[in-house]
């Protein structure tokens, strides 16, 4: 579990913060969801969390641990995928994966099993140099399951990934919240986190604007109406129905030829676009 | 130890596909050919040309010319050396831009050239042929500079890919890193010293003690280049500054090659213990202990400073990991 509290940071020191009172608990077995346009504050507070920047104010535990009180064995614990791929282009995928493994005092997993996992089986002794920005992706995702961490930190797994690829990272990311890892997935891409995240927040101007399960988001903001779109005299008609009223769809179905029914749930971005103002871009 | 080990075996795999790698390789190999088949074995010095005017006490050694002028054009012209008198009586010794000293001592041998002289070596090694001279300047400027430079090459590489980021959340940690890149540069800047003295003076040298040298100086060099790269962002920057303080560095060179033009602040650079050692061990009668200490604090001193700029700026953590 890791639990963060109150955390600003100021990168110049003039009073200006990045991130501002940030708090939240990111639990074991979880995928937690940093959500958020660029600019937002979400790489500085990852930042902090993996101590590549300095914890300025406010708490970061690892469990009960403090981030300041860590040794660089703990990060025998931890895994990093970064946004930007950064791999030795000069070895091969598997030489990249072998290396890194060497540096971990935890057993490893087999660097060829989960270049298969992430479809780079055939890649794996091609130099990194050679491989697109999608392989070199899949390549720093994978690097960072290696070592099966406790804490994983995702930052935009799925970038420039083609379908079928994004759906195997998905299922890996799936597989370390089974096994009892702690995910913290950054990105702005809100169908992933719609479909992977057990909690999100939403972070705008370097503040926390709202934070829950995103069925809980969506019901929070969103509306409980269908769509439902007829076909009256050759023209589509759609009418809109709450489903407080039930009996009141059930009579419109029985009674006309429906083509198709639209849930009218609020999607996360539309949520976000509501409860910050701003579009959730990169 | 196994991820030391890993650390050197993936370096040098980069450093195999490393361009500048392979131009380091081929250089040594210009170096031992140009030792064997360009550098003489030995050089033959021949004996300047004295000319006087109305010199009576150099008219003996030297070719008397009909006029000052003729004195003073084949000064200027056949760099010869020229005695006149002035009109005070005194000695004028012309000369093409020699150097005081060597003025002097060349009328000091002149005015004892009558007089028979024997000469005695205390040496009792042989005379060091011409082209092996500057086998310990080669050794040194060559085989373990390169650890400098390649040292300084692998990190800005991780600079650039941003693998360094991924190291600074790795276990990896600031002593593995450095000890990785002393192990793999002392490794290969004692092989490369060890072609260098095989393929020139031979097997009959104490092996022992030169690996242990060149280890110990790939090791000083490499550490240099960590203390100085992390500064850098790229190969700009860092190739300008490197040239320049190599340039001073390799100054210790005119000291060692010309004693009588050494100042004293050249024997205080980290190349200038080696190249005394190493003609210590490769001519003389086995390396001087005067020469380890220097380099045992240079060790010390650039270890310290490699520790603190690794991990100060290179795994810059903002002192919130130990």
């Amino acid at each position: 579990m890791i639990t963060v509290k109150n955390l600003y940071h100021d990168y110049e020191g003039k009073g200006h913060y990045a991130v501002a009172d940030i708090s939240f608990t990111a639990e074991s077995g979880k995928i937690f969801g940093f959500l958020g346009p660029s600019g937002a504050g979400k790489s500085t507070v990852q930042n902090i969390m993996t101590g590549l920047l300095t914890l300025q104010k406010g708490e970061v535990l690892y469990d009960t641990q403090s981030v300041r009180d860590l040794k660089t064995s703990f990060f025998n614990r931890v895994g990093v995928s970064f946004e930007q791929p950064n791999v030795y282009s000069s070895l091969t995928g598997y030489e990249n994966l072998a290396y890194f493994a060497a540096q971990f005092s935890v057993p490893t997993l087999d660097p060829l099993k989960l270049l298969d996992r992430v479809g780079l089986r055939e890649a794996a002794h091609k130099k990194a140099s050679e491989y697109s920005k999608g392989m070199r992706q899949r390549l720093t995702l994978v690097r960072a399951l290696i070592n099966q961490a406790d804490f994983l930190f995702l930052d935009e797994p799925t970038s420039g990934l083609d379908p079928s690829s994004a759906l195997l990272v998905r299922e890996l990311i799936r597989e370390q919240a089974q096994r009892g890892a702690t995910v913290f997935l950054t990105t702005h891409n809100m169908e992933l986190a719609d479909t992977l995240c057990d909690t999100v927040a939403f972070l705008s101007d370097g503040t926390i604007q709202a934070m829950d399960a995103p069925n809980a988001l969506k019901l929070a903001y969103g509306t409980t109406g269908v769509k439902v779109v007829t076909l009256q005299e050759g023209q589509e008609v759609e009418t809109y129905f709450d489903l407080k009223q039930p009996q009141a769809l059930s009579d419109f179905l029985r009674e006309h030829e429906v083509i198709k029914v639209h849930s009218m749930e609020a999607t996360l971005e539309e949520i976000f676009l509501r409860v910050t103002g701003k579009e959730l871009k990169a | 130890m196994t991820a030391i080990f890993a650390l050197v075996q993936q370096d040098f795999r980069r450093l195999l596909k490393n361009a500048l790698f392979w131009v380091v390789s081929v250089t040594l190999i210009l170096i031992l050919l140009a030792i064997h088949f360009v550098f003489p074995k030995s050089m033959e010095v021949s004996p300047p040309l004295l000319v006087s005017f109305q010199a009576p006490a150099y008219a003996q050694v030297s070719q008397t010319m009909e006029s000052e002028a003729a004195v003073r054009k084949a000064v200027a012209e056949q760099q010869a050396i020229g005695f006149l008198v002035d009109d005070q009586g005194q000695t004028v010794v012309l000369h093409p831009g020699l150097s005081e000293k060597t003025v002097t001592a060349l009328v000091v041998s002149l005015q004892a050239g009558l007089e028979p002289i024997r000469t005695e070596s205390l040496n009792p090694q042989e005379a060091i042929p011409f082209n092996l001279q500057m086998v310990p300047m080669l050794i040194t400027f060559e085989a373990l500079i390169l650890s400098f430079i390649l040292a300084g090459t692998l990190m800005l590489a991780e600079k650039q890919e941003e693998t360094v980021k991924a190291m600074r959340i790795s276990p990896i940690g600031v002593h593995r890193y450095i000890a990785g890149k002393l192990v793999l540069f002392a490794l290969i800047g004692s092989l490369y010293a060890g072609l260098m003295a095989l393929f020139t003076v031979g097997f009959s040298l104490n092996w022992l003690t030169f690996f242990l040298i060149s280890a110990l100086g790939s090791a000083i060099f490499a550490l240099m280049g960590l203390v100085i790269t992390p500064f850098f962002r790229d190969m700009n920057g860092w190739f300008f500054s490197t040239a320049v303080l190599l340039t001073l560095n390799m100054l210790s060179g005119v000291g060692y090659s010309n004693p009588s033009s050494q100042l004293l602040w050249m024997k205080f650079l980290p190349s200038y213990p080696f190249l005394s050692a190493y003609d210590d061990i490769l001519f003389g009668s086995g390396l001087q202990w005067s020469s380890v200490l220097p380099m045992l604090v240079w060790t010390g001193l650039l270890l310290f400073l490699a520790y603190l700029s690794v991990h100060r700026v290179f795994f810059h953590k903002g002192g919130a990991w130990v």
